[in-house]
């Protein structure tokens, strides 16, 4: 694939990420106000079984992102990227190892850090969209308001890893929500929420 | 034990264990379906990147003689460039306005330097500040907002009429830097549409250098006798650049006009 065509994919990634988000939303709004029928329910828990498998791969694909924006397209990351590199890494790890050991708690640890960098994310977006406020001409250095990549009008690099910093952010609530069911009894769906794929699971079949 | 068997006594119905196994024969099913899913969404993803980007439409309208169309026919994003003349100093800190301070830049009344380079397809530029014509040299670098935001503006001041016919625009690019995006600079001045002849600088921007380019964009204006009269950087407002080239086109201080 060419430069474009990764920055482009990477891209519709993003937008694919934006409507899960947009979708969990609506779907969140609706079980909260109308309940869900059978259908949604069970395609609400297969999700949240995959919960771990898609923050890791989310986290996973913004780090190879990264990387290939600097290692092999040379674009020099500023200081906003830096910082936001130092809270998207760490989440491939810790996710990997709460992938490794089903442990849905791990919602705790990686939700604060996300929020952190997705809060970095948005300032830089608007350093990167609004430069007058900062500056009115350019140095020759690596400046956070450069506009390396722009894809549907509206995607930058910023805005691309506040995509996966929110998207991680939805599915650690997910995660929790999950854990909340099957924590504390019947769940929207009217089941019982005793999941066979869950090691937090407190109620066994006899 | 006896706690599992209270909690699904409590659903109620003829056999809550059949309405569980359902849910979880559901539920497994589902599973890899997300997976599955996501997986599919990923692969159509990398397909329409691909393809959307297999073929790139060079294809221009641009006049003859242009920045863009020469930059239609580019061969070149950088290209050696001789400027003689004693270099002008290092633009000084111009936070809080547009132009540098006549009184400080030691630049104002110097003679400007005179330019032997070429555009980006091939064609030689030569360019004396002291043939008669008043200038506005205008130095973008293609990867900065800034420039990216000012060089369409200056442009539409230009279609719209605006420019004085006595005065040239001279546009420099410098600052080449692939890695930094928006490159390559041609299919920039050519999607803008640039109609100022568009010299290259070196790859070490050594035009830039002697003309004291400090930030971008900059602006160096020149008189027929090839003074230096103003010099500019950052984004200037199109209204205040405007005044300012108004003002050069009829010898009076551009300076004062555009601040």
């Amino acid at each position: 694939m060419s430069n474009d065509a990764v920055s482009l994919f990477l891209a519709m990634l993003a937008v694919v990420c934006l409507l899960f988000v947009a979708s969990v939303a609506v779907v969140a709004s609706v079980a909260a106000t109308k309940g869900l029928g059978p259908g949604l329910a069970a395609l609400r828990d297969a999700v949240s079984d995959a919960a771990l498998v898609l923050a890791f791969a989310v986290a996973a694909t913004c780090m190879l992102g990264s990387l290939y924006m600097s290692e092999v397209r040379h674009f020099p990351p500023c200081d906003l990227c830096w910082y936001q590199r130092i809270a998207m890494y760490p989440l491939v790890v810790i996710l990997f190892v709460a992938l490794v050991r089903k442990d849905r708690s791990v919602w705790r640890y990686v939700l604060p850090v996300a929020l952190i960098g997705a809060a970095i994310s948005t300032y830089h977006y608007l350093h990167e969209r609004f430069p007058d406020t900062v500056s009115t001409a350019c140095s020759m250095e690596a400046s956070c308001a450069t506009l390396w990549i722009w894809h549907f009008h509206f995607l930058s690099i910023p805005a691309m890893a506040w995509v996966g910093f929110v998207t991680i952010s939805t599915l650690m609530l997910i995660a929790r929500s999950s854990l909340r069911r099957a924590a504390g009894g019947t769940g929207a769906d009217g089941l019982d929420p005793s999941d066979p794929l869950d090691p937090d699971t407190q109620e066994v079949p006899a | 034990m006896t706690g599992s068997t209270h909690k699904r006594d409590a659903h109620g119905g003829s056999d809550p264990y059949s309405k569980l196994t359902k849910a979880q024969d559901r539920r497994k099913m589902t599973y890899p379906l997300v997976i599955g899913g996501t997986v599919l969404v990923v692969a159509v993803c990398a397909f329409v990147a691909f393809m959307a980007t297999r073929s790139d439409d060079k294809s221009t309208t641009a006049e003859s003689g242009t920045g863009a169309a020469a930059a239609a026919k580019a061969r070149q994003q950088v290209a050696a460039i001789t400027v003689s003349g004693e270099p002008l100093p290092d633009m000084p800190d111009t936070s809080g306005s547009y132009f540098s301070d006549p009184a400080t830049d030691k630049a104002i009344g110097m003679q400007a330097l005179k330019i032997d380079g070429e555009s980006f397809d091939g064609s030689k530029i030569s360019v004396d500040p002291s043939d008669g014509t008043p200038r506005v040299f205008v130095f973008v670098a293609h990867w900065c907002p800034h420039c990216q935001r000012e060089l369409p503006e200056i442009e539409a001041w230009i279609k719209a009429g605006k420019l004085p016919k006595n005065v040239e625009i001279i546009v420099v690019s410098t600052a080449v830097n692939e890695p930094r995006g928006n490159y390559p600079v041609s299919n920039w001045i050519a999607k803008e549409d640039i109609t100022p002849k568009v010299v290259l600088d070196d790859k070490d921007s050594g035009a830039a250098a002697k003309f004291g380019l400090t930030s971008f964009p900059y602006f160096v204006m020149t008189n027929g006798s090839g003074k230096v009269v103003a010099r500019g950087s950052g984004e200037i407002p199109i209204d205040n650049f405007g005044a300012a080239v108004d003002a050069l086109s009829k010898g009076e201080d551009p300076i004062a006009a555009g601040s």
